[in-house]
């Protein structure tokens, strides 16, 4: 591009800045032209009775449409949204051309038709292969930080970086940009495809994601938490002190407070095996033990997980596996808690306070199956905090819905989700 | 680590190829009849851009506002017997079309004597930076994309703003994705010996 170009650029869009999209002028409500009189006025009959026959043949067809997808596969169904929902969705999909530089994209979809609004290929930067890992959504709702894992061509070596870019789009999604962040890369990867390994803050200022320290192994497993501030760039992060021998901690999902002073994160001891990527997170192993729920105050300048964070909840008769859990209101949590025998397990998200007392059931389902593992439940906070999607893995495929008075809605996307998931909202 | 010698993207800068040609469902399928609601939900979705463009090309915001309002009523009005093959493309070049009436316009009442002042500059780009401080830099970017033709003007906002590629703004202009690329190229080379700058 040109110096003319860039300046131009620059130029356009200072000056096309200035239309906030809150300070349109609203379009005016324009009425449908009414019928003109004429000699065919006494058909007029046919038109109302013509619609009346599309309606009643359009409830007939979603009648016996909506009877076929109840076997064997979750309902789907899209009511109107509230107002205040979030409008649009990320994914982590296949790619719109295999000869991408990965095999994955970063897809915006829209939450109440499921469109694709915007793709982002993964860059491509010689010498280095990225691949996205999970997605966090701004509270505006239209920004989105994505984390690319990304190997070092050259070293030839297993583990990299971790390299976080700033998702926006505009001109409804005809064009995107992929912006850097503030600071230098991150070590490792720490971040799980799942999501749930990265939130922003409620005021949009600070970012942060799960570390990880490379073990003796080669692996790597996320044991440490990383905040980073968007506007300078400034980083903290709580280093692992609190694995075991042949037990890894490991942080399976963070998520921020309303307050946006601590975080709430959800770890396990797992098991991990040599030389594999396989973390045991299994409740029926020798030395298991219970997920636990932490809390840390972000305050520091960082330090060690184990005298930062704070324990809040742990496995009791209440709580057999906690699934997952994040931030709640008014210091407390929502817990997706899994019980009864494995093989028929129930699922259940429920408001607890801080002390753990529960304040009522969210969403119960009795048909979560036979797959019985606890990081196969994700609970995702919108952007606003005033929607929950749930994520769990049917025994088809993933499933992403969120809790509408006690039933789950299903986000207007595949289901079940043959491979990756949506990651942010 | 060396991350010094990391190739970064630039940051803020539209990666090229990146752009995601997506077409909205929201939008009617190419062919479709452009009836009321997709009329309605096309607006609601693209209302910001189009205003933006329309400001681009008149200068001052009511002014925009209301050729964007007028587009979108006369396309309520039509929205029975309209037939579009490209939906979005369409408004795009009716907002241009409406921004050339409004041109035109005040062509006219120049010539008549009937601007009452010349200095408001309620005319393409050069007022556009009137109610902002801009930089210097950008004063004299848009004052000079200003002086040039309409139809080149019309190109750089729509490549430079929009980010449409060749092929969609002659889809918009209509004309061929050739004469889009001669008409920007004549166009930047003019911008440059205007700005003084090497083309």
């Amino acid at each position: 591009m040109t110096r003319t170009e860039e300046r131009l650029r620059d130029a356009l869009s200072a000056s096309a800045g200035r239309v906030r999209d809150d300070r349109l002028r609203p379009l005016p409500t324009l009425a449908t032209e009414p019928q003109r009189p004429g000699p065919r006025r006494h058909m007029g009959w046919l038109v109302p009775a013509a619609a009346a026959m599309s309606v009643l043949l359009i409830v007939v067809l979603a009648v016996t449409l909506t009877g076929q997808s109840h076997k064997g596969a979750p309902s789907v169904s899209y009511p109107a949204l509230p107002a205040g929902f979030p409008k649009y969705f990320a994914q982590i999909a296949g790619p719109s051309q295999i000869a991408g530089p990965s095999q994955l994209d970063v897809v915006i979809r829209s939450t109440s038709t499921g469109a694709e609004v915007t793709r982002a290929p993964t860059p491509d930067v010689p010498g280095w292969r990225l691949t996205p890992q999970t997605v966090a959504a701004a509270p505006d709702g239209r920004t989105f930080y994505v984390a690319y894992y990304a190997i070092d061509l050259q070293k030839q070596q297993a583990t990299g970086e971790t390299w976080i870019y700033q998702l926006t789009f505009a001109h409804g999604g005809s064009t995107n940009y992929l912006a850097w962040i503030k600071g230098d890369p991150f070590p490792g990867s720490g971040l799980l495809v799942n999501g749930g390994s990265m939130a922003v803050s409620p005021d949009g200022t600070k970012l942060a994601f799960t570390g990880a320290t490379q073990r003796l192994d080669g692996q790597s497993w996320p044991d440490e938490i990383f905040v980073v501030d968007l506007q300078t760039g400034a980083r903290s992060a709580w280093q692992v002190s609190l694995s075991r021998p042949g037990q890894t901690f490991t942080i399976l999902g963070i998520s921020w407070t309303s307050d946006g002073r601590s975080l709430v994160f959800r770890a396990v001891w797992c098991h991990p095996i040599p030389n594999s990527d396989v973390c045991l997170d299994d409740p029926g192993r020798p030395g298991y033990r219970a997920p636990q729920v932490r809390s840390l105050d972000v305050g520091t300048r960082g330090g060690t997980l184990h005298h930062g964070s704070t324990l809040r909840l742990s496995q009791s008769a209440r709580y057999p596996v906690i699934a997952d859990a994040v931030a709640g209101p008014g210091g407390g949590f929502i817990l997706a808690v899994l019980s009864g025998p494995a093989d028929a397990a129930t699922l259940t998200v429920e408001r607890v306070d801080a002390t753990g007392k529960r304040l009522g059931v969210l969403y119960r389902s009795t048909a979560y199956g036979t797959v019985g593992l606890p990081a196969s439940v994700t609970l995702t906070p919108d952007s606003t905090r005033h929607y929950l999607l749930v994520t769990y893995y049917s025994p088809t495929g993933l499933v992403s819905g969120w809790i509408d008075h006690g039933k789950l809605r299903f986000l207007p996307a595949r289901h079940p989700t043959p491979g990756l998931l949506i990651t942010a909202w | 680590m060396g991350h010094a010698s990391v190739p970064r993207p630039v940051a803020g800068v539209p990666a090229a190829g990146w752009a995601g040609a997506v077409r909205d469902s929201r939008i009617p399928p190419p062919g479709a009849n452009l009836d009321a609601g997709a009329i309605a939900a096309l607006f609601r979705d693209h209302h910001a851009e189009l205003v933006r463009l329309a400001l681009l090309m008149v200068g001052d915001l009511p002014t925009a506002e209301d050729v964007v309002q007028d587009v979108y009523a006369s396309l309520h009005r039509r929205s029975r017997a309209e037939r579009v093959e490209a939906p979005l493309p369409y408004v795009r070049a009716a907002v241009l079309n409406g921004c050339r009436s409004v041109l035109r316009r005040r062509g006219i009442a120049r010539r008549a004597g009937l601007a009452h002042r010349a200095s408001q500059q309620h005319e393409t780009l050069a007022s556009a930076e009137s109610e902002v401080i801009l930089s210097e830099d950008r004063r004299q970017v848009l004052s000079a994309l200003a002086r040039l033709p309409r139809r080149r003007r019309e190109v750089l906002v729509l490549r430079y703003y929009l980010g449409l590629s060749e092929a969609e703004i002659a889809a918009v202009l209509g004309m061929s994705a050739g004469t889009v690329k001669s008409t920007a190229a004549r166009a930047l080379a003019a911008l440059a010996r205007d700005l003084g700058e090497p083309s």
